[in-house]
């Protein structure tokens, strides 16, 4: 397959508020994890909203809709009990929606992980570099689209690094 | 005026004569054919003298056809796409192409530093180390340069794209001749992912030098290799990319040349710059040909032999019309062959072997072509191109052989240069005459010319086989005027004198000499370095060794290093959660830490120095408001939080209550400080941890190593919320006025809320962790809100403050008040063996209970001498010479340096913080300052330069 030249079909949309909560377990916790947990590295469940396997006793939850007490009220329900600690990250994480053809080249532009060869599975997620910037990615489903967490303070960075290469078309608003 | 292109065959080559393309070279017009390289058009053209050499400014033409040519380096672009010491040979031939020859004065013909090379004996190898020594090199350098050297670096910026990508395959193969396509198909079937890069515009490799008529068959093979490569979709093939070197665990760094335009206003996508990780590297890199060693080897007209018979192959040029070949093996009577058959004249073949009975000498002898065996190549005549060759016949006398071109070779040396990136070694292969892989890491594989091994596929064995054959010892008697290193001038004479110097380390004689630096690295110098240099000192080649091979393979455009990351996106900035509305209030913008922060935001008429002066004087007679989001937060959670904090800090917290925040100092194991800030017991089991900006990354990294690997039983989490949360400072004395205007949760005045108080709720709607924490001396309060209603809180509060004269300060006001207020900024005021004691902590520390961070370092002898430096205030008392962070404090000696300095606008005077041998208890002293050859005077003051007592920040 040659090198064809960079066709101009990935898409870019950036969610700055979404709800996200930071779910930590304490250490010296007994007993076996809530299911809604995932413990197996870079797995996700849920189909929204998604808990993030971020390490062995920390994981991410985010949806695209409501409100960050939304998700609080789930976490209270499938795996509180005192065992866990819970941070509200709706604001410090921005997610970059990426689709298209083009958008594993972009991120493999700046991302050493073998995006194109399978390195993060639908369904799954990783954590990685863009560059120096730490990022979370998260594909949802087969195909081409890509949801990419970034530090809030550097996400107008990251958007625009990726926005300043030619396979961008569009960029939906902030 | 376009000139007939004299020396181009009238029929075949792989060019495209349908297509003409126009070029200039100097001050002339010329013109060649797609499919061209620089060199081929040039030659084609009959232009010999194409560069001068590095030294003594000799005419140089072209040498080869590709990545190891010495000579033939140009300067194309203009401005900003300026690109010194382009290879002709590598550069394809495009419309408009204008190059420029390089270190010629005042012309490529006529350069009157060729004067060096006539008093080259007063120019010997370490010239400049033994001339140029007093009194010091510098005085001298920029003359030399002036004289010798390259094409000079462009000073415009590059105004064209680069890009960079990451690849990973399984199997990556470099080099598209016939092994490395046939490796890559043989890889590909068993499913693999396969990539294969080629550095050429065309898969071949040695065929394309190959005769079309001839190699029909080869050539068919290759055009079906590499369909049949192109159609499986598990193989990647990238042409006209580079690998330039090969790292630990099969990454590997390749620039792929996307365009080759050099004019035009339109920004082009020029190279990308590429990072592959593979899982195996199969080098099928090929040989390079050896030039002959014979004097005068470095006229134009003088030609490895191989190159001659691309040239005339691939190009259809004929690079001369009366041809001398020169040779130690077989090969090279392939080019008297094609030659003859192209109907041009040899004039000899000169073997210098005795015996040479292979297929092509035969061949060579029944077309009656004139053979020299056992005959040497004396040397060559000519001023600036060769006019005859001279030569030492076999027991008979010399003889002087009229020709245009001297094909020389004398045997190739397989490029290995990436396999030794690898950490490959190479050994000495006496049969072969060349360097071979020996040992190598598992994942890489060498094959093909690269392996000196003919290739698995049998009707392809005769495109390597022959490639390694004999290699002459080149005779460093004959060694005066005789080149070894074509770009650097270093001749076999050089070579002699730096062994009879001692220079008899492979590495020393490299650096002596210059022999193998530069653009070519060496690809045709440092083989018969090595051979002359194992001669002369009485050892093997295997013994002598070789030099370290490094990447680049060949040179690399800075612009496809930086892949598009320059200017704005030269480094990642963070930006404040505020930031449109700060460009609104018409900040000036600086990076602090990695982020964008507002310097100061002069208005209409001020300068910056006399914004910061205006915002100090607003912050201490009403109020200002500060950006402050990046300072550290970290939430500490958790049943064993307290004990965990105490821990940390070199303060006692977990008797705080809630709502109660105190100061404290992180020290590491050495007791030294790395961090202060203030603490908060925001729950039972809760603290709000706030550290510097600059320290908030690092600080959260340092809980969870202490955490995850020396405490991991205690039942605590630490969870960075630096840019959930931003922060506002509102500070002055009209600080509280301004928040009892807005509506909320919170009671300003009632007496629990003093200084370092905490107080959470609502303020005008925006849920908020009030702090009163003072950095400027003033009341002050910090606010958290959630980053993405930081905006907001802004808007309420300048509009709140408007009746008491609100202003943004930047900064550069607040750390000009804490430098008047005497607070210390850790590393400013600190340094990397500063503990509490020096800052004046000492006894609060010693109070402490239970065990913290860096406790048992502090009762080290070192950190209780006596005469440890210690912070001070001090007060310029020349008027006219402010205090300068830097500056030493001087007695006899240097006992200290002024570590914050600033011009107070409170106090009018230049103030600053020291830190000073003995410092408190020399209060009242004068010292002498230096800066930079300057003296000064300062008296040394306790660093609590305003409000000593705390009342303003009480108040």
């Amino acid at each position: 397959m040659a090198d064809s030249t960079a066709a101009k079909d990935a898409f870019l949309a950036v969610r700055m508020n979404l709800p996200k909560l930071r779910v930590q377990r304490l250490p010296g916790t007994p007993g076996a994890l809530p299911a809604v947990l995932p413990v197996t590295p870079n797995s996700v469940t849920g189909h929204g909203p998604w808990v993030l396997w971020l390490g062995p006793s920390d994981w991410l939850i985010y949806a695209l809709d409501g409100e960050s007490s939304d998700l609080a009220r789930l976490v209270d329900a499938g795996v509180r009990g005192g065992d866990v600690v819970v941070t509200d990250v709706g604001n410090s994480l921005v997610m970059l929606e990426l689709a298209g053809p083009s958008a594993v080249k972009l991120l493999e532009s700046g991302c050493g992980l073998d995006l194109s060869g399978g390195a993060v599975a639908a369904g799954a997620c990783a954590q990685s570099l863009f560059q120096e910037i730490p990022i979370l990615l998260h594909r949802p489903a087969p195909g081409d689209a890509w949801r990419v967490f970034v530090d809030r303070s550097l996400s107008r960075h990251l958007g625009d690094s990726l926005c300043s290469r030619h396979e961008i078309r569009h960029l939906r608003s902030r | 005026m376009s000139r007939v292109q004299s020396h181009r065959l009238p029929a075949g080559g792989r060019i495209d004569r349908s297509r003409a393309v126009e070029f200039r070279f100097d001050a002339r017009r010329y013109q060649g054919f797609a499919g061209d390289t620089l060199a081929s058009a040039l030659l084609a053209n009959g232009v010999r003298v194409v560069g001068r050499s590095f030294k003594f400014h000799r005419p140089r033409g072209v040498l080869s056809a590709g990545v190891e040519e010495p000579n033939a380096l140009v300067t194309i672009g203009e401005g900003g796409r300026m690109e010194p010491n382009a290879r002709a040979t590598l550069l394809p031939l495009t419309d408009g192409l204008a190059a420029r020859s390089q270190n010629a004065w005042p012309r490529l013909g006529f350069d009157v530093r060729r004067a060096a090379d006539y008093v080259h004996r007063l120019l010997p190898p370490g010239f400049y180390h033994k001339t140029f020594k007093w009194p010091g090199w510098h005085w001298y350098e920029s003359a030399i340069r002036q004289s010798a050297g390259l094409g000079p670096a462009p000073v415009a910026a590059d105004p064209d794209q680069y890009d960079s990508q990451n690849g990973a395959c399984d199997v990556l193969v470099v080099g598209g001749g016939a092994a490395g396509l046939a490796a890559a198909i043989e890889e590909a079937q068993t499913g693999a992912s396969v990539w294969l890069l080629e550095q050429d515009r065309d898969f071949g490799g040695a065929v394309l030098s190959e005769p079309l008529a001839a190699a029909t068959e080869r050539n068919t093979w290759i055009i079906a290799a590499a369909s049949r490569l192109e159609a499986m979709a598990n193989v990647r093939l990238l042409l006209k990319t580079t690998c330039l070197g090969v790292y630990d665990h099969g990454v590997v760094m390749a620039v792929e040349r996307l365009s080759h335009a050099v004019e035009g206003s339109v920004p082009i996508l020029r190279e990308r710059y590429w990072r592959i990780r593979a899982g195996r590297i199969v080098l099928a890199t090929g040989a390079i040909e050896q030039p002959a060693l014979f004097r005068n080897n470095d006229l134009p007209g003088v030609m490895l032999a191989g190159s001659v018979r691309q040239y005339l192959n691939r190009y259809a040029v004929a690079c001369g019309r009366r041809v001398a070949i020169v040779t130690a093996d077989d090969e090279a009577y392939r080019t008297a062959l094609d030659l003859a058959d192209a109907g041009i004249r040899i004039a000899a073949i000169v073997d210098t072997r005795a015996g040479a009975d292979g297929e092509l000498p035969r061949r060579a002898r029944e077309r009656g072509l004139a053979i020299y065996q056992a005959a040497d190549a004396v040397g060559a005549e000519g001023r600036s191109r060769v006019r005859a060759l001279r030569i030492v016949p076999a027991q008979s006398s010399r003889l002087t052989i009229d020709c245009d071109l001297v094909a020389m070779s004398s045997g190739w040396q397989p490029a290995l240069h990436l396999y030794c990136h690898a950490g490959g070694k190479l050994a000495y292969d006496e049969e072969r005459k060349c360097l071979l892989p020996k040992s190598g890491p598992v994942w890489i594989q060498v094959i093909g010319a690269a392996a000196g091994a003919t290739l698995s596929i049998p009707e392809f064995a005769d495109v390597v086989r022959g490639r390694t054959g004999a290699r002459r010892q080149p005779d460093a008697q004959t060694a005066d005027r005789s080149w070894v290193d074509f770009q650097h001038d270093v001749t076999a004479a050089d070579i002699g004198i730096a062994v009879r110097e001692n220079y008899v380390s492979v590495e020393h004689l490299k650096r002596y000499t210059t022999t193998g630096m530069s653009v070519d690295q060496g690809k045709t110098s440092n083989v018969n370095a090595l051979t002359l240099l194992a001669r002369l000192t009485q050892r093997s080649i295997a013994d002598t060794g070789t030099t370290t091979f490094r990447p680049p393979f060949t040179p690399v455009t800075l612009g496809a290093i930086a892949g598009g990351r320059s200017g704005r996106f030269y480094r990642p900035t963070r930006e404040l959660p505020t930031h449109e509305l700060q460009i609104e209030l018409a900040a000036v913008f600086e990076e602090f830490g990695g982020w964008q922060r507002p310097v100061a935001y002069p208005r209409p008429g001020e300068t910056t120095e006399s914004a910061i002066e205006r915002e100090v004087r607003t912050v201490r007679s009403t109020v200002g408001l500060f950006e402050a989001s990046p300072l550290g937060k970290i939430l500490v959670r958790g049943a064993d939080a307290a004990e965990f904090i105490d821990r940390v800090y070199a303060t006692t917290m977990s008797t705080l209550a809630l709502g109660q925040a105190r100061y404290g100092l992180m020290l590491n194991e050495k007791g030294v400080i790395i961090d202060d800030g203030v603490c908060t017991r925001i729950g039972d089991d809760g603290f709000w941890v706030s550290t510097t900006s600059g320290g908030a990354t690092g600080i959260a990294n340092w809980f969870d190593e202490w955490l995850q690997c020396e405490w991991p039983a205690l039942r605590v989490v630490a969870t960075p919320v630096t840019t959930e949360w931003a922060t506002v400072t509102l500070a002055g004395p009209k600080a509280r006025d301004v928040l009892a205007n807005l509506p909320g949760d919170f009671n300003f005045l009632a007496p629990g809320f003093g200084h370092l108080r905490a107080r959470a709720g609502s303020l005008d709607g925006i849920d908020c962790r009030i702090f009163r924490v003072s950095f400027s001396g003033e009341l002050s309060y910090e606010i958290n809100v959630p980053a993405g209603s930081a905006t907001a809180l802004w808007r309420k509060l300048l509009a709140a403050g408007a009746p008491h004269g609100i202003a943004p300060f930047g900064i550069e006001a607040l750390m000009t008040m804490r430098i008047e207020k005497g607070y210390l900024h850790v590393g400013s005021d600190t340094d990397g063996t500063t503990v509490p004691d020096d800052v004046g902590f000492g006894a609060a520390v010693a109070k402490k209970r239970g065990d913290f961070i860096g406790r048992r370092s502090l009762s080290m002898p070192e950190n209780v001498r006596q005469d440890r430096l210690q912070l001070v205030g001090l007060r310029a008392l020349d008027a006219a010479r402010p205090l300068v962070a830097g500056a030493h404090l001087a007695e006899q000696g240097s006992i200290g340096y002024v570590t914050s300095a600033c011009r107070s606008p409170t106090l009018g005077t230049s103030i600053g913080l020291g830190l000073l041998k003995r410092g408190r208890a020399r209060m009242g002293e004068r010292l002498r300052v230096f800066d930079n050859g300057v003296e000064s005077a300062a008296e040394v003051l306790s660093p609590m330069h305003y409000d000593p007592q705390g009342t303003r920040l009480h108040g």
